[in-house]
């Protein structure tokens, strides 16, 4: 059985089980709120069950789903995604802890020197960074872009 | 009506409105390029500098920024995989296909002839059906908007990758996001956690980045570059021209996209992203090779993108003749109408038919100098898909990190980007369709809220209005469609 095939369904379905949950439950809406997310939450829950049923009964079956895609989907390399993403993800502390405007630049010079980029590369590209938050779109389009820390830990 | 339409040519040769265009279609390509900035964006920034214009040229220089940041954001949906804006991510679909294989050329021609065209087409029946316009609008009520959202859902499953309850899946989840924060019938917030963001309920800008751009640059983080070889950084201009023809001999697949557009634009309240996947679902289905679409067809580029442009012609429908906007960025616009002095409802037609004769030439002519003006760019744009990933990577994530702070002056927004990133990540490593979630999304509140006063005003049997009856059909005949399909092989001995 293809487990990692039910992950979507499962957690989907306890997602919206669990807000229709609290909604009729801890936060006690009325029916006029909670009829629509319910008719939806319901019929959705109800299709991550079908799918289940499709994972299992295929995987008992040893073949696709009755309208899996036929293509093969080869399983991407974990480590460089979780690294990428680790990457991706620190633009998040440079943004809280530096403000926007040196946050992104230090960030992009960072992320481009420790990717074997020159100097020359790494640092140009960072100014162009800032003249773009900067120029583009805190003078030109008046977007008042966090300047300061948004927030230390 | 000739003297209106005289004059309106008149006044659209005058030079400010031509200047006004002139400024106005750059600025516009520049917030369809860059990702999370979208026309409804390049209104809000651009409105307080039309106050003291010419009323036509004020208004040109509104909806010509508008009107053409799609045919902008196609490119970044084509080259990089990342809609420019929201209503350009059914061009992802097939146009990013279409890039990895090396057919950029091939895709951007395709794409930008279909604006251009759309465009055109959608100011054509817009300028038609301006004189016989209210009986039209007037006669689509709650009942008939809330299936013709349903309608878009019905397609979901022909959206999706394949497998129709992954599809019908993703849509249903993408219609429960949407129902966090205030319900708007009630005014009561739902399932908000007690936090301030969650009131608003979850944004549409930072789903859209995250859903789309964010597993693309997550994949370009990883060292890979766009296209596969140096050779797709070359635009063949004979690719182009290939992208042209197979539009000008689509001619019936752009003209009923385009017919699409006209009509999702006119009904008030259905966003422009509804036009697109509509557009495409139609394509896919009627299609002699639907196995193709989602791997680089090229019908699935000319649909989107002929609907996407064609779609604004329909919005200004009911936006002049009834002062109801039809799409979110006519919200704008009627901001823009009444600073310079314009009141647009039933007696604007009358008063001012010269000023809509003339804003219809002046979306014309916007999308046919943008087509051309991105034409002369695409070279210099398509070099992007040859450069390292690991360089483009942290450059569209500040791009992206600066587009969605600006949609919304909110550093949360900017982390919901990464909380739907993560999403789109495993949907689209499990194959689940996320331009499906992202319709069930956008037509979310619209479903409650027309479901709610149908159910009022007309009772459980809503449905059995004649136009509504006609949409129901339609409904059940795009469910059944793909049984249809698979029985008409089988009889016809096909596989």
């Amino acid at each position: 059985m293809r487990t990692n095939e039910l992950f979507v369904p499962v957690v989907l379905a306890l997602f919206i089980g669990t807000f229709l949950g609290l909604g009729l439950f801890s936060f006690q809406y009325s029916l006029t709120v909670m009829r629509f997310p319910l008719i939806v939450g319901l019929v959705t829950c109800a299709l991550c069950g079908l799918r289940i049923v499709q994972v299992v009964s295929a995987g008992r079956q040893g073949g696709p789903g009755p309208d899996d895609e036929r293509r093969e989907v080869s399983p991407p390399a974990v480590k460089p995604v979780a690294f990428g993403a680790l990457w991706l993800l620190g633009v998040l502390p440079a943004l809280y802890l530096l403000g926007y405007l040196a946050g992104l630049p230090l960030y992009v010079f960072l992320y481009l020197k420790l990717h074997g980029e020159g100097w020359l590369m790494a640092g140009g590209l960072a100014l162009l960074c800032f003249a773009v938050a900067y120029g583009v779109f805190m003078n030109a389009l008046g977007v008042p872009l966090p300047v300061h820390p948004i927030g230390w830990p | 009506m000739f003297d209106s339409l005289v004059g309106g040519f008149l006044l659209f040769l005058d030079v400010d409105v031509l200047v006004a265009m002139a400024i106005a279609i750059p600025i516009g390509l520049v917030f369809g390029i860059l990702p999370g900035l979208s026309g409804i964006t390049a209104l809000a920034v651009l409105l307080p500098f039309v106050y003291g214009m010419e009323p036509l040229a004020g208004l040109a220089f509104l909806l010509s920024a508008h009107a053409i940041t799609y045919t902008g954001g196609s490119v970044t949906a084509i080259v990089l995989g990342i809609p420019g804006s929201p209503p350009n991510a059914a061009t992802v679909i097939d146009g990013f296909p279409l890039s990895q294989k090396g057919q950029s050329g091939y895709a951007i021609g395709a794409a930008l002839t279909s604006s251009a065209l759309g465009g055109v087409v959608g100011v054509a029946a817009l300028v038609v059906v301006l004189p016989f316009l209210q009986p039209i609008v007037t006669s689509f009520g709650s009942p008939e908007t809330f299936l013709l959202a349903l309608l878009g859902i019905t397609y979901l499953a022909v959206l999706g990758r394949g497998a129709m309850v992954k599809g019908l899946i993703a849509g249903g989840l993408g219609i429960f996001l949407a129902l966090f924060g205030y319900q708007r019938i009630t005014g009561v917030p739902r399932f908000w956690l007690e936090s301030d963001y969650l009131l608003d309920g979850f944004r549409l800008i930072p789903l859209v980045i995250g859903l789309f751009a964010i597993p693309e640059i997550l994949a370009l983080s990883t060292g890979r570059a766009i296209a596969p070889d140096h050779s797709a950084a070359q635009l063949s201009w004979r690719q182009v021209w290939a992208g042209v023809r197979a539009t000008i001999g689509a001619r019936w697949l752009l003209l009923r996209s385009s017919l699409i557009g006209v009509f999702v634009g006119i009904v008030p309240g259905v966003g422009g992203e509804t036009a697109t996947f509509v557009a495409y679902a139609a394509a896919k289905q009627t299609a002699a090779n639907p196995d193709q679409f989602g791997n680089g067809a090229i019908e699935g580029v000319i649909a989107p993108e002929s609907a996407n442009n064609a779609k604004e012609g329909g919005a200004l429908i009911p936006t002049l003749a009834l002062g109801i906007p039809g799409s979110a960025g006519m919200v704008v616009l009627l901001g823009g109408f009444l600073l310079l002095g314009l009141d647009p409802g039933p007696d604007f037609l009358d008063n001012h038919m010269d000023t809509a004769v003339g804003l219809a030439l002046v979306l014309a002519l916007a999308n046919v100098v943008a087509a051309l003006l991105v034409f002369a760019l695409a070279s210099q744009i398509i070099k992007i898909t040859v450069v390292r990933g690991t360089v483009l990577a942290p450059l569209l994530l500040v791009l992206i990190v600066l587009g969605t702070y600006s949609a919304g002056n909110d550093p949360a927004d900017v982390l919901f980007v990464f909380v739907f990133g993560a999403l789109g990540y495993v949907l689209k490593e499990f194959d689940y369709s996320r331009p499906a979630l992202l319709l069930g999304f956008v037509l979310g509140p619209l479903l409650e809220t027309y479901l709610h006063i149908s159910l009022q005003a007309y009772g459980p049997w809503f449905f059995t209005r004649p136009i509504a009856l006609a949409i129901a059909a339609l409904i059940v005949l795009g469910l059944a469609w793909p049984l249809l399909r698979g029985l008409g092989g089988r009889v016809g001995g096909g596989p």
